[in-house]
């Protein structure tokens, strides 16, 4: 049967695309992979393709999308973070206010500076050495103090501040055992809370939901092996900070990517099974929640 | 730190970073400032289980992961050698998400050596695998031109001309390399939505340099020279691309609508501008490129291939004339034309043959331009010591004469009734120019230091100075006629020597000490004869008098070789220095070998002595690469070296001793850089 829908997706892709999805979506909460399911009142009401009116809640706050230049990035008002060579191969990192033309230099090596929502912390990648090439670093720019958590010393460039400036959430690796973990990193405490591993080499993505209470995490399933490129992944809820997780969908041969919240209730997601071709961007209309 | 004054120069820094990377400040070439950066990627890596394709011979290493390693390695080296700034993704066997190689090429994070850069272009290395083993071939894949998250739309035609340019000379060494098994696969539009085309801001490609699954193919690949072959393929691309087809490609823009239907760009001629490489591995002979010139001799007696593992150093042939031939004979082996560049500026061969008969038929390598006649010589057999006789031994010689011309090399056997002479593994690069070691005399002997210590040396290309069975009776029972290299120190009446060889260099080389460097007047004190290779060789001396002595390392003819000494210097037991009571220097080398090209140098000494040192990186003839001051830290000290020499290109794979100097003590270790 679903051999017979994925030939004859081909020739009718996103009427019968969306067929699949809302099949496998409306599956919601079937406990599959290693990932432990908790109590699971996720739903998925409706689902239609994405329009031009769709607009991403990240769209709507420059502070929580990702910038279109990671060398100079916004901040509050006139502020902005600069990434600029200091040395041969090096790069700082400089506060620079635009209106008064004044710079700050914060770390005299770093990379990928980002704000916190609300300004008051900035997050970068630190290479210390080869064993440990990248560090997390979170400056605290109303206390001065700079938070290091221990994270293994393989942190992606992926990361995403929570709307309230409560949580970092960003995919860690440990180098010395290889093993990807999703993690949270509770501010101002730098407490770590690591919420999901993966048993795959593969990468998550995930997006804050615009009350900050809940985290929409694609998780890697499978992975091809000579292209590298995620072959399946799933869209999952995950409960902040009681770490509550919930499979909202199974695709088995599909990969769902870029997660964005629209409201509390709906979120953008891409669909694609078979290349470029076949990639579609849905509006997930959702209902329901945690018990 | 507030640095008003400063913030027109970081606005100026942005700009002009932004403008380079949009491509805005028209044709960039090497010589502005070496400014180009381009990013290989080795694909995959070990650590997450992502090895990528595994080859025909199963899940046995090599697999994808190392080959795509090797392989990115020497494309850096040899842009690197054009002057061009060239970074790798990885650099060594560890697993890096996709994303963050991304990253690394748009300049946003650094890679794992601390090197954070933009990139003009961004090339991944892969092999490919395929179910059906009798699939094979070489392809280069671009961005597809809209996908949802293909942040500049510009770029597929870009990449497209890009991908052309790698895909010229690269098809054109691949049916060199894969001789019997090459397909040259047009360049494709990425259809799998691949993670590293897709998001890539700067002009990317994916090369898969053929399909490990193929029994051929794999076979090629895992050679030295395919290797090569294959590196100066995308080296000679990226480079034509970095220095024309930027230019050409804005000119196109402007006669054209940004979005139009895709293009590509014609690629120059094809210019090997990087190694020559040849190991005779192909079925075919001469190889392709390759001529031969005879006085009219016929094989065996000119060159031929010879498969007999006797006469191969390495892969499955070698060239090779015959000796013992009655009549005169003038037999000339000619490389392909080749331009000399900074990257291939010295030659390296391995050579067999007989010095000892080097006046009846003498082996030579040759040089000549493009439009001569007449050859230059760049090295005969005759200059060779008869301790090498009948082993491929190698031999590195400058080109730098010949820089930026069009050169053949010629490889010539000339006389009547000579030895066997033969050729293998032949490659340009930059490679140290093969000398005498630096303690091939008496006079010039290496200081040893004092406590335990490691040194690396080579008895090869040294002259024999010194014969310790002569006159019979010496401190050896018999003679050894090969290459000898000295080590000096100063004992104590009372202090004892314990030095030794490992068995397999002992079984052809002996170890003796004397005490003066006058040749007439010399007496050998104690030696240690050869061991025939079953046992260490130890040799252990109580010095009756305080004095100069010299340790000599001495092979036997045909027995030359590099090695390892080790052992200890001290005084008795009531003559000890407190400072070497368990508290010596020393010096660790990790990893080693390297197979990247980091090496980290890091070791325990006594708490309260120095805290800064030198520490210095020499190549086996004791020629210098790297010299920097390093600080410990309480008593300890850990140094990254990135593998570069001083003058910041990488140094080539071979074998390498750290020394460091700290506090008026010394610890060295040996440890080598795999290609």
């Amino acid at each position: 049967m679903e051999r017979q829908l994925m030939e004859r997706k081909r020739t009718q892709p996103v009427a019968l695309v969306l067929a699949l999805l809302a099949v496998t979506l409306v599956s919601a909460c079937a406990a599959r992979t290693t990932a432990e399911v908790q109590g699971c009142a996720w739903q998925i009401k409706s689902t239609r393709p994405a329009s031009a009116d769709d607009t991403a809640f990240v769209d709507r706050n420059p502070l929580l999308a990702d910038p279109a230049d990671a060398k100079d990035t916004p901040g509050p008002g006139s502020l902005r973070l600069l990434n600029i060579r200091t040395a041969p191969r090096i790069y700082g990192i400089y506060l620079y206010d635009t209106a008064t033309g004044d710079s700050t230099l914060l770390a005299k090596r770093g990379s990928l500076p980002r704000f916190s929502p609300d300004g008051r912390y900035v997050s970068y990648t630190l290479w210390k050495s080869i064993d440990e090439p990248w560090n997390l670093v979170i400056l605290d720019r109303k206390t001065g103090r700079s938070l290091e958590p221990a994270l293994g010393g393989c942190v992606t460039s992926y990361r995403r501040w929570s709307p309230d400036s409560r949580w970092l959430a960003i995919q860690a690796t440990v180098c010395k055992t290889a093993k990807t973990r999703l993690v949270l990193v509770s501010l101002p405490s730098g407490v770590i809370h690591v919420i999901d591993s993966l048993a795959v080499f593969g990468e998550y993505e995930f997006a804050w939901s615009p009350t900050s209470g809940v985290l929409a995490v694609i998780r890697p399933e499978a992975v091809d092996r000579v292209t590298e490129s995620t072959s399946a992944a799933d869209l999952w809820m995950l409960s902040v900070p009681d770490g509550k997780r919930c499979l909202l969908a199974a695709t088995p041969g599909a990969v769902e990517s870029n997660p964005q919240w629209v409201t509390d209730r709906s979120l953008l997601v891409t669909r694609s099974s078979e290349g470029p071709e076949s990639i579609h961007r849905f509006l997930v209309q959702l209902s329901g929640g945690w018990p | 730190m507030t640095l008003r004054a400063q913030s027109f120069r970081v606005v100026l820094a942005i700009v002009l970073a932004g403008a380079l990377h949009l491509g805005l400040l028209g044709t960039v070439s090497p010589s502005a400032a070496g400014a180009i950066g381009a990013w290989i990627d080795p694909g995959h890596g070990i650590g997450c289980g992502d090895v990528g394709a595994s080859g025909f011979n199963g899940e046995a290493p090599p697999d994808e992961r190392h080959l795509s390693l090797l392989i990115s390695q020497r494309v850096s080296n040899l842009l690197g050698g054009l002057g061009y700034q060239a970074f790798l993704t990885r650099n060594s066997d560890h697993c890096v998400p996709l994303r963050d190689r991304r990253a690394m090429s748009n300049g946003e994070i650094a890679n794992d050596l601390g090197e954070q850069e933009v990139g003009v272009v961004l090339v991944s290395v892969h092999l490919d695998g395929d179910p059906n083993p009798g699939k094979f071939g070489t392809f280069v894949i671009y961005p597809a031109p809209e996908t949802p998250n293909r942040q500049n739309k510009r770029s597929y035609r870009v990449d497209s001309t890009l991908a052309r340019f790698v895909d010229g000379p690269l098809q054109s060494n691949a049916a060199a390399a894969f001789l019997g098994c090459h397909d040259d696969l047009p360049p494709r539009q990425d259809v799998r939505a691949l993670e590293m085309l897709k998001w890539s801001k700067v002009r990317s490609v994916m090369v898969e340099c053929c399909f490990l699954s193929n029994q051929c193919q794999f076979n090629n690949i895992v050679q030295n020279g395919d290797q090569g072959l294959i590196a100066n393929g995308i080296a000679t691309g990226i480079s034509n691309y970095l220095g024309q087809g930027i230019a050409i490609e804005q000119n196109r823009m402007r006669e054209q609508p940004p979005l139009g239907a895709p293009y590509s760009i014609v690629a120059p001629p094809v210019l090997l501008a990087g190694n020559l490489s040849e190991s005779f591995d192909g079925g075919s002979f001469p190889p392709a490129g390759w001529t031969l010139s005879s006085g009219g001799s016929s094989p065996p007696f000119t060159w031929h291939r010879q498969t007999d593992p006797l006469y191969v150093h390495a892969g499955v042939g070698a060239a090779l004339v015959e000796g013992e031939y009655s009549s005169a004979i003038n037999e000339l082996l000619i490389s392909p034309m080749f331009r000399v560049t900074g990257g291939d500026s010295t030659l390296r061969f391995r050579w067999l043959g007989n010095p000892t008969y080097a006046g009846n038929v003498l082996g030579s390598c040759e040089i000549r331009r493009k439009g001569e006649s007449t050859w230059t010589t760049l090295w005969t057999l005759s200059q060779e010591s008869p301790a090498r006789a009948f082993q491929f031994t190698e031999r590195t010689v400058g080109l730098s004469a010949w820089f930026s011309d069009s050169v053949q090399i010629g490889f010539r056997a000339a006389g009547t009734n000579g030895a066997d002479f033969g050729i293998d593994e032949i490659s340009t690069g930059l490679f140290p120019v093969t000398t005498s070691p630096t303690n091939d005399l008496c006079a010039f002997a290496t200081p040893l230091p004092s406590g335990s210590f490691v040194v690396t040396g080579s008895t090869c290309y040294a002259t024999n100075q010194r014969d310790p069975f002569n006159p019979p009776g010496g401190c050896v029972p018999e003679n050894a006629d090969g290459g000898d290299v000295f080590y000096s120190f100063t004992a104590q009446a009372g202090d004892t020597l314990i030095v030794g060889l490992p068995g397999s260099i002992a079984q052809s080389t002996h170890l003796y000490l004397i005490d003066s460097c006058d040749s007439l007047a010399f007496a050998c004190l104690k030696g240690k004869d050869s061991s025939g290779g079953e046992v260490d060789s130890v040799l252990t001396y109580v010095f009756p008098s305080s004095g100069t002595y010299y340790l000599v390392v001495d092979a036997m003819q045909d027995g030359c070789s590099d090695f390892t000494l080790t052992g200890t210097l001290r005084g008795s037991v009531t003559a000890v220095d407190p400072r070497e009571q368990g508290t010596a220097l020393k010096l660790v080398a990790w990893p080693n070998p390297s197979r990247g090209v980091t090496v980290r140098f890091s070791g325990r000494f006594e708490p309260g002595s120095a805290t800064r040192g030198t520490l210095r990186i020499v190549d086996a003839t004791g020629r210098s690469f790297y010299v920097s001051e390093v600080q410990s830290s309480g008593d300890r000290f850990d140094v990254q070296w990135d593998g570069r020499g001083n003058s910041g290109r990488r140094v080539p794979p071979g074998r390498y001793i750290a020394k460091l100097d700290i506090g008026g003590r010394s610890a060295s270790t040996p440890f080598v850089i795999a290609q």
